[in-house]
């Protein structure tokens, strides 16, 4: 991990975000966009699963999981972009701090839904409720997500 | 209180320097007043946002099986949200007047918000109608890039 910081520290990563006026925002955007597809993503799956929206067909809600993905991909490569800044700001930012430990949970909650929930809820017919155990899924999974934003919004306060 | 705000009878001052004006930017001692209505805008635009997103790239042809009906609950979610980011915006706006009014990536997210809101309606009553598959998908596509792009300016505010 240490090792990791420091390399990214001096990398062209870091080189480029520095001197590149325009570099920052760019990564900005891009982790705007990337967080607002992959929120939206989500919000279907999980209104769906949580049985908000019940009547979405599961199998079709199911398709925006690569979507998902997808945004969390330019979520992650713009975030790390915009991490090489300055790590050690981050890794000493108790909000970046937090927002990375709940992105585990959330990881570790998404493995969970997948490995656990999938199979049974694509083959859940419309308007059909999900069980109980995948229903805590999705709602602790927009909890999680509603807290990252939360708390990486606060990041620039501490 | 802004770099235009010289005159302190002076209209931009008067908003700047009012109650809210002053609650906002933590002038009247509320520091947490800003990150607050900051945080509240920032899961307001990814809501709205994804809604908007998820509604067009199904439009586009993707998950076709979901019925354009189903997304009714997500509007109710999105204008939810929608109302939480005007709310939100307007105090914001209130905080930094004079600049914002001021500033050319404030009036572009402006207008792009508003081109977007028409947009779904647009393509919301294309599809009640029935237009041709092509013209629904052009409009969808314009839909998007309206609110994408104003994920852009919003953001550049903070540079420009």
């Amino acid at each position: 991990m240490d090792a990791f910081v420091i390399w990214i520290g001096s990398s062209w990563l870091h080189n480029w975000i520095n001197l590149s006026p325009w570099a920052y925002p760019a990564m900005e955007i891009v982790h705007f966009t990337g967080l607002s597809i992959l929120f939206g993503s989500l919000l279907l799956i999980d209104l769906r699963v949580a049985g908000f929206a019940s009547f979405i067909n599961m199998r079709d809600a199911m398709k925006f999981i690569p979507w998902a993905m997808f945004g969390f991909t330019l979520n992650l490569l713009s975030g790390t972009a915009l991490f090489s800044w300055s790590p050690d700001t981050f890794v000493a930012n108790v909000g970046f701090q937090w927002k990375m430990g709940l992105i585990f949970i959330a990881g570790l909650n998404a493995l969970w839904f997948w490995f656990g929930e999938h199979t049974e809820l694509v083959k859940l017919a419309d308007g059909e409720q999900a069980a109980p155990a995948a229903k805590v899924i999705a709602i602790v999974s927009l909890i999680l997500w509603l807290a990252v934003i939360s708390v990486a919004r606060f990041m620039a306060f501490l | 209180m802004g770099d235009l705000c010289f005159e302190p009878e002076g209209f931009i001052c008067s908003i700047e320097l009012s109650g809210l004006g002053q609650w906002v930017m933590g002038t009247s001692g509320t520091l947490w007043a800003y990150p607050l209505v900051l945080l509240i805008h920032g899961i307001g635009l990814m809501t709205v946002l994804g809604v908007v997103f998820v509604f067009n790239v199904r439009v586009l042809g993707f998950a076709s099986n979901i019925s354009l009906s189903a997304y009714d609950k997500l509007f109710k979610v999105a204008w939810f949200a929608f109302a939480l980011n005007l709310l939100s915006g307007l105090i914001l706006l209130v905080g930094d007047f004079g600049k914002f009014i001021t500033q050319g990536s404030f009036m572009v997210k402006m207008a792009l918000i508003i081109l977007g809101g028409i947009m779904m309606k647009v393509v919301i009553s294309s599809i009640r109608d029935q237009k041709a598959e092509g013209t629904v998908k052009l409009l969808s596509g314009l839909c998007l890039v309206s609110w994408f792009g104003a994920i852009c300016a919003g953001r550049l505010m903070a540079y420009l």
